[in-house]
């Protein structure tokens, strides 16, 4: 039974959640600045006290988006070498975590999902996706 | 400590001993180099010889007994020209710097495989012959001498006749000031120093040490009496203290060998337990310098680039709320403005490296190429210490490299050639680096046959980079040899042509923002000059508005700035305008095609006429300029990845990100547009 904290956060009416030890910091989201040939889902670059750093719609990268979620937060992730900036509905709480809460994702999911996701958990009757830290920077980078 | 723990600070340790090889290998080089200017400099030797003796004693430490060897040999022959008994010539010189070479490949091979490599044979047996024809003779000492004598004459240390080798005991005293202390060094380095000259037998004398009350921590109180029992002479005893000049006190005294009570003299017999692995050599002491993680110093550029752009933010605001510039708060903000600029170059030169480090890296590749081709060169430093990024210096080392190679291979002359032109059969390589209006230029100069444009000419005919006929005038035909293909497979030799051609040379120095410039004579040599700037992390540019976003454009590529007449701009395609400039036409680029935006045209009032390196123009089209500024550049590449024609951005003062306009990525567009044209007509 390990215990493990995940944040968790909407897009749209979905819940989903990452690894808290991924999260560099939460801000409100603001509007970035567009680049020519930049990806659907790269809304442009942020400035985070000095770093200039891409901001990813992540609904839209995922494909779980519906146009006029509202986008509130962007939760900056980092990995060992980049930090992205991810543009999300909203965030919702820090939970607890433990490894019995995890189910695998129904056979019937997109290969969308299933790439991005690598599980669901049920935390007191919600039903959060968690999502993979690794396969978000893969996808933005693209 | 976990054993992990241990091994990274051994191989922080181990890192640190290479990094000292390096500096000492630059060191050797630099001596080795200008000691034919002055051979009979006694100081000469004596750095070069502290030089070789150094990484001798970090090797011992780490085990690498090959260095240790070839080291000690080295330092064998160096003695005897220490000493006198040889005279430094131009022959002796070759020696030296073939060692040092051979040192500087067993020491890179430490470093990158961990495993040794031999020195060359031929070269061993050459140092061995200096040791067989110049054994020294022995030089009588007195019995006792001062250690202030022994200071003052540096390395002249005095030997210590003895038959043949006899352990002797010395008695000495050690006590160590606070400047001692306060350089950073530590008894344990001399006391592993003298561990290493045979059995040493250690007692800390803690009699001068106060009351807890009365201790000031900073002070040194202890006395280290000492025996060691060795075959070295006083000579190499004394060197080991030689380092710490007077911050060290130490008293050495022979006890005569038939002294029964030996040992015992000492009331205590207490071994120190010493490591011999964390040996550190003592700094040079000669110039204050501390060794700082370059990480710390990028982090405090970024630091100062985040200070300047908070400064832009407050000089927005004021404007915002209409606080006039000669006002009291306009003044502190101004004098607050000035102040940050200083701090950014300062730490901006915090981070340069005199030229030095890559210019004597090339030394070597002189000689190696002047043998490989059978060629006399002279190799003639200028302006080492003129100072560079140290971003930029690391990327200039491979193009400064090839471009050497270069210079013997195909510029200078073979000796025979070179005599009958009535020139001295010794060629002449000079290396240049100076400042010139903000930027660093470096000069490679030949004296050889200089660029032969008639065949260059041909040679890009057959290539087909131009067609034959085009008029080109001299500049132009020189700068052909960095185009891509220019120099192929047919010419491949040893030294130069391996496929690496000039055009890659161009490349890696337009990746630091470098240009470069060719003048030649016929007969009399070429130059090579580059220029480059001086640090990557500020750039001047001009920042503009197109579709109501914000971009900088940096202000050296752009020649001129025009109001933007849409009258006379003219049809010349789909999608395709002319534009006069001067006696000509420049073709034009809309910033709004770049932005991808459609755009009416309407506000595009201002013409950039950009030139790049190959001095091509092109006019492009923008809503208005805003300003002109010194930025902070960022790399996207950091947390992104690279995006077409920006390479990097800045931060505005509104805290907003802006992109820098990479000006090579408009003319690549130019070309993409010329060839959707071309295939238009097929």
């Amino acid at each position: 039974m390990i215990m493990e904290k995940a944040l968790v956060f909407s897009l749209g009416s979905q819940e989903f959640s990452v690894q808290i030890s991924a999260v560099k910091e939460i801000k409100e989201w603001a509007k970035a600045t567009p680049f020519p040939a930049a990806p659907a889902f790269v809304e442009g670059v942020v400035n985070v006290r000095g770093s200039v750093i891409p901001l990813v719609n992540m609904a839209q990268m995922m494909g779980v988006s519906d146009d006029n979620d509202e986008k509130k937060a962007i939760i900056f992730l980092k990995d060992d070498k980049k930090i992205i900036g991810f543009s999300v509905s909203n965030v919702t709480d820090i939970s607890d975590i433990d490894e019995e809460d995890f189910r695998p994702l129904p056979e019937l999911s997109s290969d969308n999902l299933k790439y991005y996701s690598n599980g669901i958990l049920s935390l007191g009757g919600r039903l959060v996706f968690s999502v993979n830290v690794s396969s978000l920077f893969e996808g933005s980078l693209q | 400590m976990s054993a992990t723990e241990f091994t990274d600070d051994m191989d922080a340790i181990r890192q640190i001993f290479f990094d000292e090889c390096d500096e000492q290998l630059a060191l050797l080089e630099e001596e080795l180099t200008t000691l034919s200017d002055e051979p009979e400099d006694k100081e000469k030797i004596n750095t070069i010889f502290r030089c070789v003796h150094s990484i001798k004693g970090g090797a011992a430490a780490f085990g690498m007994e090959e260095l240790v060897k070839f080291s000690h040999l080295f330092e064998s022959v160096l003695d005897l020209f220490r000493s006198g008994a040889l005279s430094v010539t131009a022959e002796s010189i070759a020696t030296f710097l073939k060692c040092k070479d051979a040192l500087f490949d067993i020491v890179t091979a430490f470093k990158n495989e961990g495993t040794a490599c031999e020195a060359a044979s031929d070269t061993v047996a050459e140092l061995e012959r200096y040791l067989d024809s110049g054994a020294p003779e022995p030089e009588p000492s007195p019995e006792d001498v001062e250690m202030d004598d022994i200071f003052g004459m540096a390395f002249a240390p005095v030997k210590i006749e003895i038959e043949a080798p006899v352990d002797q005991r010395f008695s000495i005293s050690l006590r160590v000031t606070t400047e001692f202390y306060e350089r950073g060094d530590d008894v344990r380095n001399i006391l592993i120093a003298l561990k290493g000259l045979g059995a040493l037998q250690v007692e800390v004398d803690t009699d001068a040490v106060p009351l807890i009350g009365d201790i000031s921590p900073e002070r040194s109180y202890l006395t280290w009496n000492l025996l060691l029992e060795t075959q070295k002479s006083r000579g190499d005893v004394e060197e080991i203290f030689e380092w710490s000049g007077d911050d060290l006190q130490a008293t050495v005294t022979l006890i005569a060998d038939n002294v029964a009570d030996g040992p015992a003299s000492l009331p205590v017999e207490v071994e120190e337990k010493i490591d011999l692995q964390i040996k550190k050599p003592a700094e040079r002491k000669e110039s204050a310098t501390v060794r700082v993680d370059i990480q710390r110093i990028d982090k405090l550029v970024d630091l100062i680039g985040e200070l300047v752009i908070n400064q832009g933010a407050i000089q927005s605001q004021m404007r915002r709320n209409k606080v006039h510039g000669d006002s009291v708060l306009g003044n502190v903000v101004t004098a607050q403005e000035q102040l940050i600029h200083e701090l950014q170059e300062n730490v901006i030169t915090m981070r340069a490296y005199p030229i030095k480090t890559v210019f004597q890296k090339l030394g070597r590749v002189v000689r190696e190429t002047a043998r490989l081709t059978e060629k006399q060169v002279r190799l003639v430093l200028e302006g080492e210490d003129t100072e560079v990024d140290r971003s930029i210096l690391e990327k200039l080392s491979d193009p400064l490299t090839h471009m050497v190679r270069n210079a013997i291979d195909h510029g200078i002359e073979s000796p025979q050639a070179r005599s009958l032109a009535g020139k001295d059969p010794e060629g002449l390589l000079r290396l240049r680096a100076f400042q010139r209006s903000g930027r660093i230029i470096v000069e490679i100069q030949d004296d050889g046959a200089g660029l032969d444009a008639d065949r260059i000419y041909e040679k890009a005919v057959e290539k087909k980079i131009i067609e034959r006929g085009q008029r080109l005038d001299r500049e132009e035909i020189y700068s052909l040899i960095f185009e891509p293909g220019f120099s192929t497979v047919a010419e491949v030799t040893d030294v130069s042509g391996r496929g690496v051609g000039m055009d890659v040379v161009k490349q890696s120095l337009q990746q630091i923002n470098g240009r470069i410039f060719i003048s030649s004579a016929k007969g009399k040599g070429t130059t090579f000059s580059i220029s480059l700037p001086f640090t990557l992390s500020v750039i001047e540019g001009i920042i503009f508005k197109a579709e109501g976003q914000d971009f900088v454009i940096p202000v050296n590529n752009v020649l001129e700035t025009i109001i933007f007449d849409a009258k006379k701009a003219f049809h010349v395609g789909e999608g395709k305008y002319g534009y006069p400039y001067r006696d000509g036409y420049l073709s034009v680029i809309y910033a709004s095609d770049i932005i991808g935006t459609s755009s009416d045209g309407l506000n595009q009032k201002i013409c950039f006429v950009i030139e790049n390196e190959n001095e091509e123009k092109l006019a492009f089209i923008v809503d208005k300029i805003i300003d002109h500024s010194r930025f902070v550049v960022k790399n996207l590449e950091d947390n992104y990845r690279k995006i077409a024609c920006f390479s990097t951005a800045t931060i505005l003062g509104d805290g907003n990100v802006a992109f820098i306009l990479d000006v090579e990525f408009l003319f690549g567009e130019l070309l993409k547009k010329r060839e959707g044209s071309l295939e238009e007509r097929v």
